[in-house]
């Protein structure tokens, strides 16, 4: 329990960081054309964006099969009260929503390591924190 | 207390007349509105894609999420007849456009039509065949997120033609078209897109 309020504090502590210092596409390493879209956010969550960009992105920035987007805050509220762990389980065993929407474990990637998996779900907790206190929709 | 009551019963008809006649006007309008084009072919064929779309969506979550792959008490297979099975969304979506095919052709005041068609097919069948296809297909799965739209002239009929990206929605999805025998492309991943919805719809210009 202590670990998880820790490192949630520690996720939104990192993205209220980013917003006092004004996150920008040049602030990141840019080496792609989604640095503005998707921030860097902390350096601390530098491989756990490459991780989100690489196998959580081609679902989760266009809602495919019903996959929640974090730029829209209205489907992530909710979502962000629950605690780390819950998300961090269903990302690695699957998950199976309540329209009967379908969160496949690991992201359909069985090769994604426990570590990797829970470093996406960072990445993409902060994403969705950065928008919802931004209300970027 | 007289002009009271008489400028009530003149208040009333005069409410009943303006309703009547609203009514008319309505009644007139609607009948009008139905037979006057007032939604662009563009609109037309983001709506019928919207519903097919959604109808897709549930099934495979309603029918073959929640039966097939949750509580599993039925599979959902190709080869649904020989197995006793679901069939897979994108069948039960092929098996829609071409019942849509046959109900077109017999009755012209609905005459569109839609396939899944795709650069990488299975079946070479479902290959596009028009430059718009083509274009379409390329564009769709190059610009992730974005629709493709075309004017073109098939067999000296003008077409408005659009192309939605048909992506892979589960793993399952990638794994067969990886593993099928006549698949050209085996590197599919969730999320990719593997084809493309096209819908055409005949326009006068």
């Amino acid at each position: 329990m202590f670990y998880r309020v820790t490192r949630q504090t520690i996720l939104i502590g990192l993205t209220l960081l980013s917003l006092g210092v004004s996150v920008k596409a040049e602030d990141n390493t840019a080496e792609d054309d989604t640095a503005e879209e998707f921030p860097l956010i902390a350096d601390e969550l530098g491989e756990s964006r490459k991780v989100w960009l690489q196998n959580c992105q081609t679902c989760h920035a266009y809602g495919i099969a019903g996959a929640p987007i974090p730029k829209i805050p209205s489907q992530w509220e909710e979502r962000l009260q629950s605690p780390l762990s819950q998300l961090y389980q269903h990302a690695i065993e699957g998950f199976y929503g309540e329209s009967d929407t379908h969160m496949p474990a690991r992201g359909g990637n069985p090769a994604l390591s426990d570590a990797e998996v829970t470093a996406a779900v960072d990445y993409m907790v902060a994403l969705a924190t950065y928008y919802l206190l931004t209300k970027k929709d | 207390m007289k002009l009271n009551a008489l400028l009530n019963v003149k208040s009333l008809v005069g409410v009943s007349v303006l309703g009547l006649g609203s009514a008319f006007a309505l009644t007139a309008w609607s009948q009008d509105a139905g037979e006057t084009p007032s939604i662009t072919p563009r609109s037309m064929a983001d709506a019928l894609h919207m519903v097919m779309d959604s109808d897709r969506a549930v099934y495979t979550r309603r029918i073959v999420n929640r039966l097939a792959a949750k509580d599993k008490v039925i599979t959902a297979s190709e080869h649904f007849e020989d197995e006793k099975a679901l069939v897979l969304p994108a069948q039960m979506f092929r098996f829609g456009a071409e019942m849509v095919a046959e109900r077109a052709e017999a009755n012209p005041d609905v005459n569109f039509s839609y396939s899944l068609q795709s650069i990488w097919p299975i079946n070479k069948q479902n290959a596009p065949q028009t430059e718009a296809e083509k274009a379409g297909l390329q564009f769709v799965a190059d610009n992730k997120g974005q629709n493709y739209y075309a004017n073109e002239e098939l067999g000296g009929v003008n077409y408005f033609t659009a192309v939605y990206a048909d992506t892979a929605v589960a793993p399952v999805c990638a794994s067969c078209h990886n593993d099928h025998k006549d698949s050209p492309r085996t590197d599919f991943k969730i999320g990719d897109v593997m084809g493309g919805v096209v819908i055409r719809i005949p326009i006068e210009q």
